[in-house]
């Protein structure tokens, strides 16, 4: 058995007029939480997209093997339903939604700082933040193989912030997740992920490997490492190098 | 306060109108025989009310305007959202749809007599031919609202036709049904009226062809007094509907 839980064989997609991936390839490790950084419009959510199938590539293939749940930018919050109940959604529409999920998706309420009162509230009565909140929520509450998150974190403040990523990470650890994450915050590649993955246009991707040490951290003991920093730098020097 | 305001505002025309109308009329019996007279249409009015034929025929027309309005809706909204599960079908049916909706309905009268005699049934029958078509187009239009990226969520997470109806197409489309109806409770009643003038024995749209060939024009005019209330009824109910659309929803959808 293979230790790649997605490959990504010569693929070939391209916009009207903008070609994104020309015969790219990749593989992606299962228990591993990989980011995928790279500059607007490199194609780092197509890349999501394509994965999951939402887009069809021109040529190439694609092959996932295990069941997956995307968190993309657009968050899917029915306005005739409470905040409560659009935590549930995915679970519901998988026909997953037990007692024991319920009770899960209480404590993310508690854990992700959403008060007791914003569970009856509509999604239009929240604000970004909270609306983002609910909807990784609704994403994490999802038993999955693979989680495709799409900036994940996009509007919450720092302080929750940290306290999602070490959750994340914790839950994908103790239950053998691979996470696929795109992401513009450096920080959140450098405490989240075992690997980056640069993505530029029309190039081939390149990868960057944590130490061993610093992989086996959660988020919030990475944070006070010494080589926290370094890493930091690391990337944003090998971000601007990018094309 | 700003309320009363308003109100005191909207009312100014309508006390201007009927004070001209009762000036230009009061002391002229040749006026008052063309045009009757507000005082008088509002006795006849109360003389009808009471001795009970008003309100008789008043609810004849509203049993068979409501009845057409409801079956409209209702066949014509499913008929809208089951054209979207058939692309195919659909791009066919538009320009029938369009074609069918077009014909006067004052010209399907004569064979709705011929399929349905010319009791009740037929005017439920003109009222409901009047709303249909524009149920059908509201709800193929509300159904196709939809946000993609919505649509593809539930896709993603392996959802159900039902589930997908119910908190997606549905949902999304509430505000186009809700406008049907109220488009369609206008429509409905002069469906209902068209039947009655056409062919009856009872209703409004009797009532004003007998007064008018008694040159009753006071009757005419306290007839078309209810129509405007019957009208007002309906869409009044349809902005019941729309205040408590998140209750209703909810109830069906979650």
């Amino acid at each position: 058995m293979s230790s790649n839980i997605i490959n990504i064989h010569n693929l070939n997609f391209s916009f009207p007029n903008n070609p994104i991936f020309m015969d790219f390839s990749c593989t992606f490790d299962k228990n591993k939480i990989i980011t995928i950084i790279g500059n607007s419009g490199c194609g780092k959510s197509t890349l999501l997209n394509l994965i999951s199938r939402l887009l069809e590539p021109a040529s190439g293939n694609i092959t996932v093997n295990g069941s997956f749940i995307f968190l993309t930018q657009h968050l899917t919050l029915l306005p005739y339903h409470t905040a409560y109940e659009n935590a549930l959604l995915a679970c519901e529409l998988r026909k997953a939604k037990t007692k024991q999920k319920e009770t899960e998706v209480d404590d993310l309420f508690e854990l992700f700082k959403l008060f007791e009162d914003s569970k009856t509230k509509f999604p239009q009565e929240l604000s970004g933040g909270m609306q983002q909140r609910i909807g990784l929520i609704q994403t994490l509450s999802v038993d999955a193989q693979i989680y495709l998150l799409d900036e994940p974190l996009k509007g919450v403040d720092r302080v929750t912030g940290l306290i999602i990523q070490d959750y994340i990470w914790r839950k994908f650890k103790a239950n053998h997740i691979t996470g696929l994450i795109v992401t513009h915050d450096i920080e959140q590649a450098v405490l989240l992920s075992d690997k980056i993955l640069f993505l530029s246009a029309n190039n081939p991707a390149e990868e960057f490997v944590f130490d061993k040490d610093f992989v086996s951290l959660p988020p919030d003991k990475r944070l006070k490492t010494d080589c926290y920093k370094k890493y930091m730098l690391h990337i944003i020097e090998k971000l601007g190098e990018l094309k | 306060m700003k309320k009363i305001k308003n109100l005191l505002y909207q009312i100014i025309p309508l006390v201007a109108f009927l004070s001209l109308w009762e000036l230009f009329t009061m002391n002229s019996p040749r006026n008052t025989f063309l045009f009757s007279r507000p005082s008088k249409v509002i006795a006849k009015l109360i003389e009808k009310i009471s001795d009970g034929e008003l309100i008789h025929h008043f609810g004849v027309t509203a049993f068979e305007a409501f009845a057409g309005l409801v079956l409209g809706v209702l066949v014509g909204s499913i008929i809208g959202f089951l054209l979207l599960y058939f692309p195919k079908v659909s791009k066919i049916s538009k320009y029938y749809v369009i074609a069918l909706s077009s014909i006067p309905i004052f010209a399907i009268a004569p064979m709705m007599i011929i399929w349905f005699g010319i009791g009740i049934k037929m005017k439920v029958a003109m009222a409901f031919f009047s709303t249909v078509f524009v149920a059908i187009f509201q709800a193929y239009q509300g159904g196709q609202n939809i946000n993609k990226r919505d649509a593809e969520f539930f896709k993603l997470n392996g959802a159900s036709d039902k589930q997908r109806f119910w908190k997606l197409t549905f949902p999304s489309s509430i505000d186009w049904l809700i406008q049907s109806l109220k488009l369609n409770s206008g429509l409905a009643v002069l469906g209902a009226f068209i039947g009655e003038f056409i062919a009856s024995d009872k209703g409004l749209g009797f009532i004003i062809i007998r007064a008018s060939g008694l040159y009753d024009v006071s009757y005419v005019l306290a007839a078309t007094i209810c129509i405007i209330i019957l009208t007002l009824i309906f869409n009044l109910g349809a902005t019941f509907i729309e205040k408590n659309k998140l209750k209703i929803i909810r109830r069906i959808s979650v």
